[in-house]
């Protein structure tokens, strides 16, 4: 069977309106995929940065999955929340990206979006803050409707990934133009 | 490509690189203790894990940085590619008693595919968890550290953690891997043999 690692790093956000920010993420994959070790959610420390530079989260990834196809090729999506000074969170973005199919490093930014409310919402989450949040999480990742969303783009997400596939290349797969 | 894949193909995994330098606002001088971990599949067959690296003063001038030009040379053999050597620094500076401080921590996986690498490696600091800590280490300047040193490679267990970021590290690696038998690996574990 052919075999798939994701190493990497969530580097960290950058461009959100507010500062003290963390991040759960989480990967998704179609059924041709089985993981075998690994951890596939989380969430990272909350980074408080220091003058006007990106929040780091230095999130470490290494997922091994064994694969019976290439379709359904692993998505990571992230929610990005802000803690105050009192420890709420309010949700600060939404944003997904694929793993790349090349192998080697590959360095992804994910610009990140967050639904934007009624003005009467938008106004109480000026004041009282509870920014409007998804009620189905999933339509951040899957190809479904979004047509009535309304939203506001947000900050954007580094992420730092290498690739190592293995036995691709007996099944005749190929990840780039170059001969092999 | 006879062989069916039951038998477990062996690599290894050459680094050689340096720990160049540190930028960190605000603080004039430090050392750098640098650690690579590695799975349970790997094992070392040459050179050292891990280092401290000497105190390094910033020179007077515009230029933030200090320098420590300070070699990593560490081979590996495995036969699984989880648990990817990760290199982890620990920056901290020594106060006027003496006592170290630390300024940041920063983590990197070593890069998989051969070749000549610049990583830059952002730093952060742990914060204090509660008022109560935050006074007695503001009282007693003493800031708060990882107990493990190898806590930034982990991938759990970081949500509690509150942290500052301040300043980055550049590293410079070289790698080179090599696979025997079978040609198996694309990423660049077969690439550049």
């Amino acid at each position: 069977m052919a075999e798939l690692h994701v190493l990497g790093q969530i580097v960290g956000g950058s461009h959100f309106q507010r500062k003290n920010i963390f991040c759960k993420w989480g990967v998704e994959t179609g059924q041709n995929f089985e993981l075998v070790e690994g951890i596939t959610e989380g969430q990272t420390q909350v980074d408080h940065p220091f003058e006007d530079e990106m929040a780091v989260w230095a999130q470490p990834l290494d997922i091994h999955f064994a694969c019976r196809g290439i379709t359904g090729w692993p998505k990571l999506h992230f929610q990005v929340w802000s803690q105050d000074v009192h420890s709420r969170n309010d949700i600060c973005g939404y944003g997904f990206c694929h793993v790349p199919t090349s192998p080697g490093l590959v360095t992804v930014e994910c610009p990140c979006w967050l639904p934007e409310g009624t003005e009467l919402q938008q106004v109480s989450s000026y004041f009282v803050g509870g920014a409007p949040r998804l009620k189905h999480e999933d339509i951040v990742y899957s190809p479904g409707d979004r047509f009535r969303l309304m939203t506001k783009s947000t900050g954007v997400i580094h992420v730092h990934f290498q690739l190592v596939l293995k036995n691709f290349e007996k099944y005749g797969v190929r990840f780039s133009s170059e001969e092999a | 490509m006879a062989e069916r894949d039951e038998e477990p193909t062996a690599f290894s995994v050459v680094v050689n690189g340096q720990i160049e330098l540190a930028e960190i606002q605000g603080s004039k001088s430090g050392y750098c203790k640098f650690l690579v971990t590695h799975g349970e599949d790997w094992q070392v067959l040459d050179g050292l894990e891990e280092g401290v690296t000497h105190l390094s003063k910033r020179a007077p001038g515009v230029d933030t940085s200090f320098v420590w030009n300070f070699p990593i040379n560490v081979a590996y053999r495995s036969t699984n590619i989880f648990g990817w050597p990760q290199v982890v620094l620990s920056v901290y500076d020594v106060d006027n008693l003496g006592r170290d401080v630390i300024l940041g921590y920063g983590s990197a996986h070593i890069p998989s595919a051969p070749g000549t690498y610049n990583l830059k490696i952002r730093l952060y600091k742990p914060l204090a968890s509660s008022l109560l800590q935050h006074l007695t280490s503001w009282i007693s300047r003493v800031q708060p550290e990882f107990v493990d040193p190898k806590f930034p490679t982990q991938t759990e267990g970081r949500e509690v953690v509150r942290a500052q970021s301040s300043g980055h590290a550049i590293v410079t690696v070289n790698v080179m891997t090599r696979v025997s038998g079978h040609n198996l690996f694309a990423c660049g574990v077969t690439r550049g043999l």
